[in-house]
């Protein structure tokens, strides 16, 4: 019995190691292009290389310029902009209001440079990132998807055995609103230092598709910029740069401070037009004049403003601007000539007509819908659209294959 | 000797049923050969009979299967006994003759007729293509819609004092073939009214208070009543409208959307339950608004203090514009071009139930020239009105596909060569460019039923904090 136990185990043996194994097939592993190259390099090689300055090259002043040509003449050109269309430029305009803040000092050519070659790279990123998109302006849509995917991820590129990251655009939470620095608004600053906010960010963005030759519109909502554009998939829909995220309308409805009539006027959400595009960078010509020599005697504060309010009646910033202007005005006229009597002072008919439009304007604000948004509302209100992203993001826009 | 046979015998142990054929496997190492066949003689012997029975009675008896052989096919070789083909007969001969001949008409004959075919084909191609849809007003039924369309055409013109109430039951009517009586419709709107003037009188309101009237309509339509009259004594009893989510769009049964339905069964849809709510405003003569939103309609008033309320009656609440916009299907670019949450007043209203009689016109009768007759009236007084300009957009749709089915599909450029086509073909296109542009965007039937439940949710929410 125990020999015939042992025979039969051995044919199980047999029988067993008769079963070839299956060897998995081979491949012909096709090597890796240089360019993937988290494997190659240690993390810590990973270089930001930090973009030539905007400067220009210092030379000494030949005469004595008066203290706001540069702001007169970047008024003269901004007009000449508005009453000729054909030589509108979004990129020069927002160049012309940055440099009369800091004094003539950056150089043009070299702007347009930067500016030049980070389209070229938007476009190229566009073409590599392989868009899902099967409508007639599939061009369009790409140059879109390239510069967002430039603004809010940045790309890595290989030179030799290093590898460069460069930077994505961030948004910079301290001194948002540029109380303590008003360069913080600038697209200059946000060029050197990768970070801006939610004025210099969709400036940006404009800038570089209209590099492209393509349409970007602004729109404006409480303290606050971002893009609109139009595709033939879903028609108008809104980029945000400062999240990277594409918010639908309701978001921005429930930020509590936009009225049902201030959207019904033009006043907020509205796809602003080139020539509307040009008379935000002229408020914010009037405002970095503010900032820099103060209000004086309001005379180029409320000539900007007037011409703002020809191309863009509905501007809430340009009335709001006006007002406080024309208040300032009455203020300093009644400090100077010492009294508090009203009456006294609107027999001057100059200060009369002030005071009448200031009302006016203030009525007009009013009745627009206009609400001031306090600072606390306005962060929390740009943090509420990450962490409820299921419910305010715009779901008919996935065109990417890629994460 | 005996003893020798009773002790082989005894030496075969016993052999039960069923311990049978294992002793007998057991035995027959033990028992020799001839005594097991001599003892089981019988049993084998009957073994073998049914064996042999059941080999050869029984039927199925499997046969293996044949490989198959090809088919060899016998050659013929003509002999004495196959049929050789006779010498045709002369009269062969004429049948054979005459059938050619007929033949040979009938094939010129088919031929005549097919070029005269392709004559009249040509000759209908060229000249005859409709380039608007047949007419259907021989039909009878259409006699009331064309009546519904002047009695709100005169209401229009200002011949006829506006009267929704009026408006509602003609258009009503006349997708009920007549059979909506007047008088009922009136008599059941009037104890409504009824309900609601009691309810002032006991909760000694001002009738001409706008915000109070409407308040109370509000009350009477979404909560129970139940008031005595103390003069006379009467109750006046009435209970809460509800909403009916079976089929709330009308899309399989289109007398859903009807203010008849809500007066029968005590529940409406969207568009039916604002409608009442209007025209019992109207009878208590007080101002309330119709407004429009994706996929929807609701009411508003004004307040006291000159704000707007709204009213949403399909869950007996009021309800704020944030929740409305909230429905994340309002674009900035459609409160711009104001196609929603804009007040209409009543001449605007009436024009919407003269978009909404070419609806049930469609739906009745078919596509003709009185839809687009009745669009464009519609559309000369409330030119926002998206739902208008989306059924002129089908109404050109439909054509322009009428057209080319006609025309044997022609490519674009044939048909921009024609120009009564080419009109239609840009014509839907203005309308689809209008459509695009004003920031319209459709909301799936899903999004819509969770938008309206989700009042109560933000309500929960509200009340939790």
């Amino acid at each position: 019995m125990k020999r015939s136990k042992y025979v039969i185990l051995f044919l199980w043996v047999l029988c067993f190691s008769a079963c070839s194994r299956k060897t998995a097939p081979t491949v012909t592993v096709i090597a890796p292009r240089p360019l993937v190259i988290e494997k190659t390099i240690k993390k810590d090689t990973i270089v930001y290389t930090p973009p030539t300055p905007i400067y220009k090259k210092y030379e000494p002043p030949v005469y004595i310029k008066p203290f706001d040509e540069d702001y007169n003449n970047a008024f003269a050109e901004m007009k000449e902009m508005l009453e000729q269309p054909e030589k509108l430029s979004f990129k020069r305009a927002v160049f012309l209001t940055e440099n009369a803040y800091l004094k003539d000092s950056l150089d043009y050519p070299t702007f347009c440079k930067q500016v030049s070659v980070l389209a070229k790279i938007a476009k190229q990123l566009s073409i590599e990132n392989k868009l899902i998109y099967d409508f007639e302006d599939k061009s369009k849509v790409e140059i879109y998807a390239g510069t967002f995917h430039l603004i809010t991820q940045g790309f890595k590129y290989q030179k030799d055995t290093s590898v460069y990251h460069y930077q994505p655009f961030v948004y910079d939470f301290i001194d948002f609103d540029g109380k303590n620095d008003w360069t913080q608004m600038f697209v200059t600053k946000l060029l050197q230092t990768h970070s801006g906010n939610c004025h210099s960010l969709p400036f940006l963005y404009k800038i570089l598709v209209e590099e492209n030759n393509e349409k970007a519109n602004l729109a404006l909502a409480p303290n606050h910029i971002y893009i609109k554009h139009q595709i033939k998939k879903g028609g108008w829909y809104n980029t945000e740069l400062t999240s990277g995220i594409f918010p639908i309308d309701a978001w921005l409805m429930a930020s509590g401070y936009i009225k049902l009539e201030a959207v019904q006027n033009g006043v907020y959400m509205k796809a602003l037009s080139d020539k509307e595009s040009i008379a935000t960078c002229l408020t914010d010509l009037a405002q970095g004049y503010q900032k820099r020599f103060g209000t004086r005697n309001g005379k180029f504060i409320l000539q900007c403003c007037e011409l703002v309010l020809q191309n863009f009646p509905n501007y809430i910033n340009a009335l709001l601007l006006k007002a406080e202007t024309e208040k300032f005005i009455i203020d300093a006229t009644m400090q100077k000539n010492n009294t508090q009597d009203t009456k006294l002072l609107f027999s001057n008919p100059k200060v009369k007509a002030l005071f009448d439009d200031m009302n006016k304007t203030y009525a007009t604000i009013h009745k627009l819908g206009y609400r001031k948004m306090p600072d606390k509302m306005y962060a929390e209100w740009l943090l509420s659209l990450k962490t409820e992203k299921e419910k305010y993001q715009n779901k008919s826009l996935n065109f990417s294959n890629t994460k | 000797m005996i003893k020798s046979k009773i002790e082989r015998q005894y030496v075969i142990p016993y052999c039960s049923k069923f311990t049978f054929l294992q002793t007998l496997l057991a035995n027959a190492k033990k028992c020799k050969r001839p005594t097991i066949f001599k003892s089981h003689k019988l049993f084998f012997i009957y073994t073998i009979f049914f064996s042999l029975t059941v080999f050869y009675t029984f039927g199925q008896f499997p046969n293996s299967p044949k490989t198959p052989k090809p088919f060899e096919f016998k050659p013929i070789t003509p002999g004495p006994n196959q049929q050789t083909p006779k010498q045709p007969s002369q009269q062969d001969i004429q049948n054979q003759k005459l059938i050619q001949q007929s033949q040979q008409n009938q094939n010129r004959q088919r031929q005549q007729l097919d070029e005269l075919y392709n004559d009249l084909h040509e000759a209908d191609r060229k000249r005859t293509i409709n380039y608007n849809f047949p007419s259907l007003q021989q039909l009878p039924k259409t006699t009331l819609f064309y009546k519904a369309f002047a009695t709100l055409d005169s209401m229009l013109k200002g011949q006829r004092p506006l009267n929704l109430k009026k408006a509602v039951y003609t258009i009503e009517n006349a997708y009920l073939d007549n059979k909506l009586s007047y008088s009922k419709f009136n008599n059941q709107i009037k104890y409504i009214t009824n309900v609601c003037r009691q309810k002032i009188q006991h909760d000694k309101l001002d009738p001409d208070n706008s915000e109070a009237v409407n308040m109370v309509i509000y009350q009477v339509l979404c909560d129970t009543t139940d008031i005595q009259n103390p003069k006379t004594k009467v109750f006046y009893k009435s209970y809460p409208y509800t909403y009916d989510f079976n089929d709330f769009w009308g899309r399989e049964d289109y007398t859903k959307q009807f203010v008849s339905k809500v007066l029968k069964t005590h529940s409406g849809q969207c568009r039916s339950l604002p409608l009442l709510y209007l025209i019992i405003a109207e009878e208590l003569k007080t101002n309330a608004y119709w407004t429009f939103s994706p996929s929807h309609t609701f009411i508003r008033f004004q307040l006291n203090n000159g704000n707007w309320q709204n009213v949403e009656l399909t869950n007996g609440r009021l309800s704020s514009d944030t929740w409305v916009l909230g429905s994340g299907f309002v674009k900035s670019e459609a409160l711009t071009s104001q196609i929603y949450m804009d007040t209409i007043d009543k001449k605007q209203s009436i024009a919407m139930l003269l978009a909404d009689l070419s609806a049930e016109y469609t739906q009745k009768v078919g596509y003709d020239d009185f839809v687009l007759k009745t669009l464009n009236r519609s559309l000369e007084i409330y030119p926002n009105n998206i739902v208008s300009i989306m059924r002129k957009a089908d109404y050109y749709t439909l054509l322009l596909k009428y057209v080319i089915d006609q025309k044997g599909k022609p490519t674009l450029e044939q048909l921009k060569q024609d120009q009564q086509a080419n009109n239609i073909y840009i014509e839907r296109n203005k309308m689809y460019n209008l459509i695009d542009n004003s920031g319209y965007e459709d909301m799936p039937k899903d999004a819509y039923e969770n938008w309206l439940k989700s009042i109560d949710n933000e309500i929960q929410k509200t009340s939790r904090k």
